[in-house]
């Protein structure tokens, strides 16, 4: 086995390793709602907000997007279209584009569908899969655009903040207090997490996005 | 949600453990999550899921269709769109037979029952 491959079989076991353990911390995501996990010899923990931390983040989320509102610096989602539009990107063009290649990607779905339920052939199935794995690639590289360039709006940067603002609040560290274990917080205002430039917080951040889910959009 | 994510719920979601747990549920006193309410969105897909998931291997024992539609999931969602859509077309043809007037009973009452 020459270097190459040693190091494509060790990707390819750390990939299978990496997918359970995500497997294993959705699953728990899913029963309790918190996850526990060691990062560098400390053990975290994340829950779901509670009703209290839910409400304290929709007053900070108005009074992110007040702040944010009151300055001419910042635009809506709409004036940036409309910025951009100015400049040649057509947004809300996209938008019809991606509807336009989901509708074609639905009725190449509906001729693999007839294809499996009359148990037809396996290349016929795999025409239909290519083709819809092409426009599949095609939309999300449109929408990772889109999104991309719709980044800066008031809108996403008030939803960016409440996702900090409430990571900040559910995130909690095991510290040993001489005999007893005591979960803390691992940042104490919002501001300490925003400076946490280690690689922690992003960890941290990838696991809060989902327990957080719709709740930040309250 | 992103795609990984989504691809891991639905790994889980097609388990026989969690597939065992999802028909217990519906049957007996067995909970799927420690809540019971106030379900998160990530709760709520999974949800989707099992049922999703249950259908499909359903149709599998059955014979409908073939294991091979469970090796990609481009195959399983074609089909359950495909099922989703056909379905829908069986109940509105249904519908559309109840509800059509009975050409007898304008031969069978001829002249209109008075209203009292």
């Amino acid at each position: 086995m020459d270097e190459i491959q040693k190091e494509e079989k060790i990707a390819e076991e750390t990939k299978k390793v990496n997918d359970v353990i995500d497997l294993n911390n959705i699953q728990d995501l899913l029963k309790k709602n918190e996850i526990e996990f060691e990062l560098e010899g400390t053990k975290y923990r994340i829950k779901k907000p509670d009703f209290k931390q839910k409400q304290e983040a929709y007053q900070k989320r108005i009074e992110k997007f007040t702040e944010l509102l009151a300055n001419d610096k910042y635009l809506l989602e709409e004036g940036l279209k409309k910025m951009y539009l100015k400049r040649g990107i057509d947004l809300d063009g996209m938008l019809r584009k991606m509807v336009q290649l989901q509708k074609e990607r639905d009725n190449f779905s509906l001729k693999l569908g007839e294809v499996i339920a009359n148990k037809g052939s396996q290349s016929d199935m795999e025409q239909y899969k290519d083709e819809i794995e092409k426009l599949n690639a095609t939309i999300q590289e449109l929408s990772a655009k889109r999104t991309g360039l719709l980044e800066f709006c008031i809108e996403n940067q008030v939803l960016i903040y409440t996702y900090s603002y409430l990571t900040s609040v559910i995130t909690d560290k095991l510290v040993k207090d001489g005999d007893k274990e005591n979960w803390v917080k691992v940042w104490n205002t919002l501001d300490e997490f925003q400076e946490d430039k280690d690689r922690i917080a992003n960890k941290i951040s990838y696991y809060a996005a989902f327990i957080i889910g719709m709740d930040a959009d309250i | 949600m992103n795609l990984n994510t989504i691809s891991n719920i639905r790994t889980l979601a097609k388990s026989s453990y969690f597939q065992t747990i999802y028909s217990a549920a519906k049957e007996q006193d067995v909970k799927i999550f420690e809540n019971n309410i106030n379900f998160t969105d990530l709760q709520i897909t999974f949800l989707k899921y099992l049922s999703f998931y249950s259908s499909l291997l359903t149709d599998i024992a059955l014979g409908d269709i073939e294991e091979i539609v469970l090796t990609n999931e481009i195959y399983e969602d074609s089909y359950m769109l495909y099922k989703s859509k056909k379905d829908r077309k069986t109940l509105a043809s249904n519908n559309k037979e109840q509800s059509a007037p009975q050409k007898t009973s304008s031969w069978i009452f001829k002249n209109p029952p008075r209203s009292e």
